[in-house]
C-alpha cells in the first residue's frame, strides 16, 4: 500500500511538471510576445521593455522556464494585470468561495443521486426508473450555465423565493473569517443570520451546477449494484431469510459504492469546470469568476494560476480516490 | 448498404427514443443546411426600434438587444455549433487515434511517453484548459476549434491504445505478422477497422460536449464572438436582460438542449447497435 501511494505521488509530481511545462509553453512560447501582453495594450515601447527585463523575458527560454518553475513552486504565480496584485493572493481570496460552492453541490450529488440509483436499481422498469432515466439523460444533455439561467428566471423573477446572485444578501456583513467558507465561518462565530441567508444563497448556484453530476452518479450507482444484486453471494442471503433492505443496504450496496467512488472522483473535475460558468452566471465570487473577469483583460497570469490550481486539486482529489479505493476494498492489493 | 439500412430502421422501431433522437438530429441538420434558403429573417440585420420584443406572429421567437430576429439567428446559430463540433471531433479522433494505435500496438516506450502524455493533458478539467488555450489564441471559430481539439485528443488516444492493445495479440494480426505484412499495413488494415466502433460511438457522444463546451466557451466571453450567430454567445448577452425579455436566454438554450439531448439518444442507440454487449447493462 504505502509503496503504491509512493509510486502514485512520484506520478503525480511528474503530472504535475507536465503541467507547469504546458502552461509555461501556453503563457511563453505560444503568444507573440508576452511582455506586450503583460504590459498591457496601451503601454509606451519603452514600458514594453523596462517589464521585459523585470519579467526576465529577455533571458534565454530555458532560463526563463526554470524560473518559471522556481517560482511556482514557491508559490509565486506572477502578477495580475487587471488588479496589480500577485495572482497567489487573488487565489487565496476567490478559492474559498469555490471550495464551499462545490463541495455543497458534491453534498448535493450525494444526498441525491445514490438514494435515486438505489430505489432505480430495486424498483427497476418501475415508474421511478424511467422518470430518473429521462431527468438524467435531459440533465446530462442541458448547458449548466442554462441551467443556472433558467433557476433564476423561475425562482428569483417569477417566484421571488430566493436570491439570484452573490454569497450574501447586500444587508449583511461576512462571518468572522476563519475559513473563508461563509456557511462553516458563520457556524463557527454563532452568527444563526448569515449562516441561513449564505445557505439560502447557495441553493439555485448549488442545484445548477450539481444537476449534471447528479444524473451520472445516480445511473452509476443503478447499474453497478444491479450488477452485484446478480451475484451469487447476494442470493445467498436472500435465501438465508435476510430482509431485502438488509441485503440491499449493508451487503450489496457496499459492493456497488466502489464504482461509484472512481467516478465521484471525475466528477470533481466536471463540477470545478462547472463552478466557472455557474460562478459567471450567479455573480459568485469564486476563481472562476475571477478568471472570466480577467479574460477581457487578457490577464494571462491570472488565467494560468485558475488553471494550475483547478489541475492541482483535481489530481489530488483523483489520488485520493484511488486510495481510498484500495483502503475500502481488502480485493485490493498494490 | 440497402440491407444495413433496412436493418437499423427495423432495430430502431423498437427503440422509440433513440429514434426520436436520429429524426429530431436530422431535422437539425437540414435546418442548418439550408438555413440561407429558408424563408427567415437576415439574422443581422439590426434594428433599434424593434429591440427587446416578445414572441409575437412576426418574430416567434421575440428580438434581441439590436432588434434582430430571434428565431433566424437560433437557426443560423446551429451552423455555427454544429460546424465547430463537428470538425473538433474530427481533429480530435483521428489525431487521438493515430496517437493511440501506434502506440498500444509498439507498446514500451512510445506507450509510456503517450500514456504521460495524456496524463498531463486529463489533469484539467476540459473547459478549463480550453479556456486557457483561447484565451492565448484569441477569439473566432478557428482558435475554438483547436482549442477543443487539444483539449479532446487524449481521450481517443487512451480508447485507441485500449482497442489496439486487445486487438495486437490477435490470431489475425499474429498471423499477418508471420506473413510479413509491413507494420503500418498491419495498423491500416488490421488494427483500425477493429477497433473503429467504439471510436465512433465516442465520436457521436462527443459531439453533443463538443456543442456544449462551444457554448460554455462563447458564453464566457471567448471563442465565437458578436456577430456571428452562436447559441452560447447569444446567452452571454441575453443573461443580462433576463429579468426583462425572458425569451433571450430561453429559445438559444432551448436550441442547444434539444440538439445535445437528441445527440446522445441517438448515440445511446448506436451504442448498443454496434455494441451489444452494453445492451444488458441496461445503464
Amino acid at each position: 500500500m504505502a509503496r503504491y501511494i509512493v509510486k502514485r505521488l512520484a506520478l503525480l509530481t511528474i503530472t504535475l511538471l507536465g503541467v507547469l511545462t504546458l502552461t509555461f509553453f501556453v503563457s511563453h512560447v505560444v503568444p507573440g510576445d508576452p511582455a506586450r501582453l503583460a504590459a498591457g495594450v496601451r503601454a509606451r515601447p519603452e514600458q514594453v521593455e523596462a517589464l521585459r527585463t523585470r519579467l526576465g523575458l529577455d533571458r534565454p527560454l530555458w532560463q526563463q522556464y526554470g524560473r518559471y518553475i522556481a517560482g511556482v513552486v514557491r508559490g509565486d504565480l506572477g502578477e495580475s494585470i487587471r488588479t496589480r496584485r500577485p495572482v497567489s493572493a487573488d487565489l487565496a481570496e476567490y478559492f474559498p468561495a469555490t471550495v464551499e460552492l462545490t463541495v455543497f453541490a458534491m453534498v448535493l450529488c450525494l444526498l441525491i443521486g445514490i438514494p435515486f440509483g438505489i430505489i432505480s436499481a430495486v424498483k427497476r422498469e418501475s415508474v421511478i426508473d424511467h422518470v430518473s432515466r429521462v431527468a438524467a439523460t435531459a440533465a446530462v444533455s442541458m448547458p449548466t450555465f442554462w441551467l443556472g439561467l433558467l433557476l433564476q428566471l423561475l425562482f428569483f423573477r417569477w417566484l421571488q423565493i430566493l436570491p439570484a446572485t452573490g454569497r450574501l444578501g447586500f444587508y449583511l456583513s461576512p462571518p468572522a473569517h476563519a475559513t473563508g467558507l461563509y456557511v462553516v465561518d458563520s457556524l463557527l462565530s454563532g452568527n444563526w443570520t448569515a449562516l441561513g441567508d449564505s445557505f439560502v444563497h447557495l441553493i439555485l448556484p448549488g442545484a445548477a451546477l450539481a444537476a449534471s453530476s447528479i444524473a451520472v452518479i445516480t445511473r452509476m450507482t443503478r447499474s453497478s449494484l444491479l450488477e452485484i444484486l446478480s451475484l451469487d453471494y447476494v442470493r445467498t442471503a436472500r435465501s438465508k431469510g435476510l430482509a431485502e433492505k438488509v441485503v440491499i443496504l449493508k451487503h450489496a450496496l457496499r459492493n456497488a459504492l466502489l464504482p461509484s467512488l472512481t467516478v465521484i472522483g471525475l466528477q470533481v473535475g466536471v463540477l470545478l469546470a462547472g463552478a466557472v460558468l455557474i460562478e459567471v452566471v450567479f455573480s459568485w465570487p469564486g476563481i472562476g469568476l475571477y478568471a472570466v473577469q480577467s479574460i477581457t483583460f487578457v490577464d494571462f497570469q491570472a488565467i494560468l494560476g485558475v488553471t494550475l490550481i483547478t489541475a492541482i486539486v483535481y489530481s489530488g482529489v483523483n489520488l485520493i480516490v484511488d486510495v481510498l479505493y484500495g483502503v475500502i476494498d481488502p480485493r485490493i492489493h498494490y | 448498404m440497402k440491407a444495413f439500412w433496412k436493418k437499423l430502421g427495423r432495430w430502431m422501431a423498437g427503440r422509440p427514443l433513440a429514434a426520436a433522437g436520429a429524426v429530431v438530429l436530422l431535422a437539425i441538420l437540414l435546418l442548418a443546411l439550408f438555413a440561407p434558403a429558408l424563408p427567415l429573417q437576415d439574422p443581422q440585420s439590426v434594428s433599434m426600434r424593434d429591440k427587446l420584443l416578445p414572441p409575437s406572429a412576426a418574430h416567434p421567437m421575440g428580438t434581441d438587444d439590436l432588434g434582430r430576429d430571434m428565431l433566424s439567428r437560433v437557426v443560423h446559430g446551429a451552423r455555427t455549433s454544429l460546424l465547430v463540433s463537428v470538425i473538433v471531433v474530427a481533429c480530435a479522433s483521428v489525431f487521438g487515434m493515430a496517437v493511440g494505435l501506434t502506440a498500444g500496438y509498439f507498446g514500451g516506450m512510445a506507450d509510456e511517453l503517450m500514456m504521460r502524455t495524456t496524463d498531463i493533458f486529463l489533469a484539467f478539467p476540459g473547459l478549463i484548459l480550453a479556456m486557457a488555450v483561447a484565451v492565448v489564441l484569441g477569439p473566432g471559430v478557428v482558435p475554438t476549434i483547436v482549442a477543443l481539439s487539444i483539449v479532446w485528443w487524449p481521450w481517443y488516444a487512451r480508447l485507441a491504445r485500449s482497442e489496439a492493445l486487445m486487438h495486437k495479440q490477435a490470431d489475425f494480426v499474429e498471423a499477418a505478422r508471420a506473413l510479413g505484412v509491413p507494420t503500418w499495413r498491419i495498423l491500416r488494415s488490421h488494427i483500425l477497422p477493429n477497433s473503429l466502433s467504439p471510436l465512433i460511438v465516442q465520436a457521436t457522444l462527443d459531439m453533443g460536449y463538443a456543442i456544449l463546451t462551444t457554448a460554455a466557451l462563447s458564453f464566457i466571453g471567448l471563442g465565437v464572438q458578436e456577430p456571428t450567430a452562436e447559441w452560447g454567445a447569444m446567452l452571454n448577452i441575453g443573461r443580462k436582460y433576463l429579468l426583462s425579455a425572458w425569451w433571450f436566454i430561453t429559445f438559444p438554450g432551448l436550441a442547444i438542449f434539444t440538439t445535445v439531448l437528441a445527440i446522445n439518444l441517438a448515440g445511446d442507440g448506436l451504442r448498443d447497435y454496434l455494441d451489444p454487449r452494453t445492451r444488458k447493462r441496461g445503464a
